[in-house]
């Protein structure tokens, strides 16, 4: 007993006690256990396996099926009964909410089954959502209610009486609002609070009583007739109401189920979910990326920008085209140097990411004044300065006519880097995952290729930075200045006065080091030390490399690419509509139209599909001749460079979207009501004993063990408290007391008065 | 307990006492239901009579049903016409939202440029044209800068000016028949239909079943209902612009049979599950439960009716509901013609509609059905409904319609509409571009004068008025038609989106106290034969209630 923890002590004792007290049934089961223990003596194997329920009080329940149908096949059934019915409903879900409200209706929960009347067809939705979106704009459903009455009243050509319910039951949020105008006007625009009215009609209140001129008989009846409407209204809401919060009830959502019932004051609701018809469907995934990478023509650009990035850089620099032929015409006072003079965006220094980084601060005026106030202004003004420094009255102006065909002005050049940044912004880097299905993706992503872009810009970036804060001289300030410009940091550019260089100097040279800190702080990415260096308008583009099997899939489906669809047609006319609704294609459209403008051919994308299938067709087009499976990835890549697919990668990922094509069959689900008994398999093993020396078993046998296992369960329930005046006969538990001790002396006299515990300790077992 | 030993006993004196009994009555009940409720496991016999007392051995003149026979029709929506037009059909291959609800492209000088370059595609790469032959549609067809265009446009212009077709121009020149320069033969097929199969009409018409005088989509539909006969159906959409089950009305019926017969399903048999859902009990005592929910921490209030409900399912009536599953097909008016239950002994019992008989007050206990003339139909509808396809893009215009109590007006603002390429313009931003400036405050004063008398104020340029006019058509109505109040701009200023010009008048309940928000989106939707469709949609919601344009006349300020 040492052992025994104290709940299984507690246990042990009051059963025990039980069985000295009244569990006459523990008495008879060790009849049996004795019968099987001397039966286990002489066989010790050997059972048969059976299956036993029962029930009890079988009465027929006459009126259940009186109405019989006879059915169009000529087959006889009866009708329910009760009439629970069937509701056809969207899905397994609204299946069940419909049972459940039918449920409540059919069995008055909470006392009253009219609150359950629900009634939530096709029409009173509408109106019950109409009054929701008010609701959910701010409005009170007063006052939605209100303007709803109003307006048939109106229709009805009442008008006459609509001040007079507004005066009744005016909306009381209002006045306060518009003091200190002219209360008429005011007034004349509020509203009756429908809400009050409609609870004023339904509880009987005479609200036709105030009203001047009373109304006619037949106007008295289209008011009555309004005023249902109104009610009725009001019933389409709660009844919609109900219905989501029951929805989200059966769903576990008791947060949903709240929000539900809170849009009923005056808060935003989401829209109610129990009138959607959930769609299955197959889905596809798109995805856009543009891919650059190990080309052995890239000729690294000079600036920063280039050197981080050359892959972008000669794809930018391809589309914009020869920056020595951008020109724009300066005129100026000068000794010795021919005025005008056509300056390119080539004599400025800048290459083409500079370019994208500039057409985010500046605007191309037409004609720059003599202020210089832009830092193009003032990078056009310093190589004429180059030229002849003391030139005067530099006045600039972009938008001349070029004067050969394939010149472009400042202007047009700027719009066409433009819209290069747009689409750059709008995209992100590509990385290897968007190459392959979700499923495909490695938990431990293959090595990255050795990059050494990133400590280059950091030791570059600090070799400007030491060059500016030693900078002593304007003209050394100018350099290192400009040198800072191209790594994209504010107002960076020299200013023309010399009197306001050192300060510009020292807020620049202040902010490279807070960069160059940022940026060396150990055990952060490429692209993070890149994007503290550059501005995070900048966009480093890691390279990867696929493993074999990725590259070896990848390379299979790019093959199958042209077979997939008509190209470029179906990938034109797909991307024409795939533009009006994803702003990312939207500007891809727009960068088109420009190259497409100035004559270079068009960009082409390529097809691959994943999970690459032989003889697939491209899941975008309509089906021939059957519906494509679910889950593909559709790959649209733009490669102005094919590196191989084994091959270093980077590019920047355009845009994706998932879309499902809908089934053509839908699941939806029929509730119904149908009296189903209740009774249950008895949950325990029950082992036969045989009663006699027989040596084998017959159904009568079995029956009355059956029964008188019933029987014995319900004595097993039985306690003192059903036996009041048998309990003095049964073999109880007496104790003696002698308060002389003249005997062995328990007295609980004392005990029970002291200490509760004792209550505690003859507890039973059955709890 | 005082302990006396043997020895002391039988030294002392004797005394006489009387000895009692003490009867210890163990008592197995409490009023505590924290025991019960853990139902604790005892002997054998204990988990019997437990089911006992639960009454899970009461007999029920009942049998379980061992299956469903469901016997159904269904017809479909077969035709969508305006509020007064002709019916046009609903092919398999086009989701309803696309027929109904498609405007006329917007045609921007983006899109002929984009056009435009098809065109020159098609030319060049399929119909091996020159770029001579190019050149010469350049000529007759050239991009042309929009009078008083947006800076975006401008710029747009620069870079593309000269250096395109205008693809809208030449096809409209292709629709009406207009003369063009010569082309390879078929050109003009292929280009009008990549044109119409894109982007379907292009213009700035409303769409044939926009009303302008409500702001709403006017909708009705045809359709064959499973009783073979025809039915017509009112359609509205919602807010998202699809049109669900819960957008058509009943409203009328023919006794004509249609063209289209109803299909009649061979009947089939379900095997019919309890509902259950997360969290519900189970219906046998000893049964493990997964307990998802803890319905004991859902505050249950007075009014709570759902959560009475929810309870009043779970504990008491659970069991006597079962769900089938039915699968019907897209575009499909469902009929449920018998539904029959067999019981385990084989009996059949009929069950109905649960909206077949009235409620005690008169009404139907229904839901997810068609409302139809004061009754319910009898069938399901699903309608061709493209609803979760639909992948929106930006708003591509903004309008509200307000009421302006302190001014005593009705306002429709322009808040964003397209731009000359498509972009978004901002009416306040618009406004600022061409508001007039302020007036000087020149003139002459009068010697001695100290205020200056003004008619009104200004009003932002993207701001319209709408003035209530008592009309008389067959009744006396009042109406809000479209005004104009003086902004002190040159010339009048007259809407620029696609939907204000055509809402010249419009019912005055239709600008209700909320306001009315009408938008237009592209939108994109997959079909079921995967075809792709791309429409522009209105769509009006609730507005945000009323507004104020600071419009005050006969002001007067000091000098």
């Amino acid at each position: 007993l040492q052992k025994l923890p104290t709940a299984e002590l507690d246990r042990l004792l009051t059963e025990t006690l039980d069985i000295c007290s009244h569990r006459i049934d523990a008495w008879i089961t060790a009849l049996y256990s004795a019968r099987l223990d001397a039966m286990r003596e002489e066989v010790s194997t050997g059972v048969h396996i059976g299956a036993y329920a029962w029930v009890e009080n079988l009465q027929g329940r006459f009126g259940r099926r009186t109405t019989p149908v006879t059915l169009p096949d000529g087959r006889q059934a009866f009708a329910q009964i009760d009439n629970g019915g069937y509701i056809h409903a969207p899905t397994m879900t609204h299946a069940s909410t419909a049972t459940v409200l039918r449920n409540a209706y059919l069995s008055q929960a909470g006392g009253n089954g009219q609150r359950y009347e629900i009634d939530l067809s096709s029409a009173r939705v509408r109106q019950a959502t109409f009054v929701l979106d008010g609701v959910r704009e701010g409005q009170p459903v007063g006052a939605v209610l209100g303007y709803i009455f109003e307006s048939n009243l109106h229709e009805e050509q009442l008008d006459q009486f609509i001040d007079n319910f507004r005066s009744q039951f005016p909306l009381q949020s209002n006045p306060a609002t518009d003091a200190g105008l002219p209360t008429e006007a005011v007034a004349a625009r509020d509203v009756v609070d429908g809400l009050r009215l409609r609870n004023a009609f339904v509880a009987g209140t005479d609200v036709f009583g105030p009203l001047s001129p009373p109304p006619s008989a037949g106007e008295r009846s289209k008011l009555t007739t309004q005023l249902q409407q109104l009610n009725e209204l009001f019933d389409s809401l709660s009844d919609l109401v109900m219905a989501e919060s029951v929805y989200h009830l059966v769903q576990s959502n008791t947060s949903g189920a709240s929000a539900a019932f809170d849009a009923t004051v005056g808060q935003p609701a989401p829209d109610p979910a129990v009138v959607q018809q959930p769609r299955g469907g197959t889905s596809l995934t798109h995805r856009l990326a543009v891919v650059l990478g190990d080309d052995p023509v890239v000729v690294p650009g000079t600036n920063a920008r280039s050197k981080a990035e050359p892959y972008l850089h000669t794809w930018v620099g391809s589309i914009l085209g020869d920056l020595g032929k951008v020109v724009c015409k300066v005129e100026f006072t000068s000794g010795f140097v021919a005025s005008p003079r056509f300056v390119t965006i080539a004599d400025l220094g800048l290459e083409p990411l500079d370019l994208l980084s500039l057409t985010r601060s500046v605007a191309v005026a037409a004609v720059a004044s003599d202020s210089h106030a832009t830092e193009l202004d003032r990078r056009v003004r310093d190589v004429i300065l180059k030229l002849d420094a003391a030139a005067t009255n530099i006045a600039i102006t972009y938008d001349i006519v070029p004067a050969a065909l394939d010149e472009k002005t400042f202007a047009q050049a700027f719009e066409l880097a433009k819209s290069i940044a747009d689409v750059v912004s709008s995209t992100r880097a590509l990385r290897p995952e968007d190459l392959l299905l979700p499923q495909d993706v490695p938990a431990t992503p293959n090595p990255t290729p050795p990059d050494v872009r990133a400590a280059n810009a950091l030791a570059d970036f600090k070799a400007k930075q030491t060059n500016l804060s030693n900078a002593l001289t304007p003209a050394a300030i100018r350099k290192a200045l400009q040198d800072a410009s191209l790594f994209g940091i504010g107002e960076s550019y020299p200013f023309i006065d010399d009197a306001s260089l050192p300060d510009q100097a020292n807020g620049i040279a202040a902010e490279m080091q807070r960069r160059f800190t940022a940026a060396s702080a150990p055990g952060q990415s490429d692209s993070a030390i890149m994007a503290v260096l550059l501005g995070k308008d900048f966009i480093f583009l890691p390279r990867f490399q696929l493993s074999a099997t990725a590259a070896a899939e990848l390379d299979l489906a790019i093959a199958q690419g042209p077979a997939l669809a008509n190209m470029p047609h179906d990938f034109m006319r797909w991307m024409q509509q795939a533009a009006r609704v994803r702003p990312a294609i939207d500007a891809w459209r727009r960068l088109m139209l420009y190259t497409g403008a100035l004559g270079q051919p068009p960009a082409q994308f390529e097809l691959a599909q994943l999970p690459f299938r032989a003889g697939a067709r491209w899941a975008a087009l309509p089906f021939v001749p059957k519906r494509p499976p679910a889950g593909l990835v559709s790959l649209a890549l733009q490669r102005p460079v094919k590196p191989a697919t084994n091959q270093v990668w980077a590019g920047l990922f355009l845009d994706d979207w998932t879309e499902v094509i809908p089934d053509e069959v839908e699941t939806t689900a029929i509730g119904f009501h149908y009296d189903d008994p209740g009774a249950e398999a008895g949950q325990a093993v029950l082992l036969a004993i045989p009663p006699g020396e027989a040596q084998t078993w017959d159904i009568g046998t079995f029956a009355n063990i059956l029964n008188e296992t019933a029987d014995l369960a319900k004595v097993r329930a039985v306690d003192l408290e059903l036996l009041p005046a048998l309990g003095q006969l049964l073999p109880a538990i007496y104790l003696s007391t002698d308060l002389e001790d003249n005997t062995i002396t328990t007295n609980f006299a004392t005990k029970v008065m002291n200490q509760r515990s004792i209550v505690g300790l003859v507890r039973s077992t059955p709890s | 307990m005082k302990t006396t030993t043997l020895s002391q006993l039988a030294n002392r004196a004797l005394v006489p006492s009387a000895t009692y009994w003490y009867r210890l009555e163990p008592r197995p009940r409490t009023n505590s239901l924290v025991g019960p409720t853990a139902a604790p496991a005892r002997d054998p016999l204990w988990f019997i009579t437990r089911q006992w007392q639960m009454g899970e051995f009461l007999a029920e003149d009942a049998a379980s049903p061992a299956y469903v026979e469901i016997g159904s029709s269904y017809g479909s929506l077969t035709d969508w016409k305006t509020s007064a037009g002709s019916p046009q059909p609903i092919p398999a291959g086009v989701p309803l939202e696309p027929l109904v609800e498609r405007e006329a492209v917007t045609p921007d000088l983006a899109l002929s440029v984009e056009l435009g370059q098809t065109f020159e595609l098609l030319l060049i790469q399929d119909h091996g044209g020159t770029t001579a032959q190019r050149d010469a549609f350049r000529v007759a067809f050239p991009l042309m800068l929009p009078v008083n265009a947006d800076p975006d446009t401008v710029r747009f212009f620069s870079i593309c000016g000269g250096r395109a077709v205008d693809g809208v121009a030449l096809f409209r020149a292709l629709q009406s028949g207009a003369a063009t320069p010569s082309a390879p033969p078929g050109i003009f097929a292929d280009f009008q239909a990549w044109v119409t199969d894109v982007f379907g009409d292009i213009g700035t018409a409303d769409p044939v079943t926009w009303n302008p005088n409500i702001i709403n989509y006017e909708v009705k539909a045809d359709g064959t209902l499973p009783s073979n006969t025809a039915g017509e159906f009112a359609a509205t959409p919602a807010r998202d612009g699809a049109f669900d089950w819960f957008a058509f009305d009943l409203v009328s019926q023919t006794r004509t049979p249609p063209a289209k017969p109803p299909t009649k399903n061979p009947s089939i048999t379900v095997i019919p599950t309890h509902v259950r859902f997360r969290g519900m009990p189970n219906a046998k005592w000893w049964d493990f439960e997964n307990n998802v929910t803890d319905y004991g921490a859902i505050d249950l209030q007075r009014q709570d009716l759902a959560k009475l409900a929810v309870m009043d399912f779970m504990l008491l009536h659970g069991n006597d509901w079962f769900v089938v599953p039915v699968d019907i097909p897209v575009n499909s008016l469902y009929r449920i013609e018998s539904f029959l239950v067999r019981d385990v002994f084989g009996g059949l019992t009929s069950v109905d509609r649960t909206d077949r008989t009235t409620t005690s007050t008169g009404g139907h206990w229904t839901m997810f059905s068609t409302a139809a003339n004061g009754g319910v139909a009898d069938f399901f509808l699903l309608p061709p409904t493209a609803s979760v396809a639909m992948q929106t893009g930006d708003i591509l215009e903004d309008l509200r319609f307000l009421r302006d109590p302190t001014a005593n007006m009705n306002w429709a603002i322009e808040s964003e509409i397209e731009g000359g390429i498509g972009q978004p313009l901002y009416g306040t931003e618009e406004d600022a571009r061409n508001r007039p400036a302020p007036l000087p405050p020149g003139g002459p004063v009068q010697a001695g004068a100290v205020i200056r008398y003004g008619i009104e104020t200004p009003v932002p340029t993207c701001w319209f008025p709408y003035v209530p006019v008592e009309v008389t058509n067959v009744v006396t109505q009042v109406v809000l038609r479209q005004g104009e109040v003086e902004r002190g701009t040159p010339s009048l200023v007259v809407p620029r989106g696609r939907v204000l010009p055509g809402v010249k008048e419009l019912r005055e309940q239709e600008v209700p106290r909320t306001g009315v928000r009408i938008t237009r989106v592209a939108t994109r939707s997959r079909w079921l034969d995967g075809s792709t469709h791309l429409w522009i949609a209105r769509r009006k919601t609730s507005g945000r209630g009323e507004g104020s344009s600071g419009l005050r006349f006969d002001t007067v300020t000091n000098v």
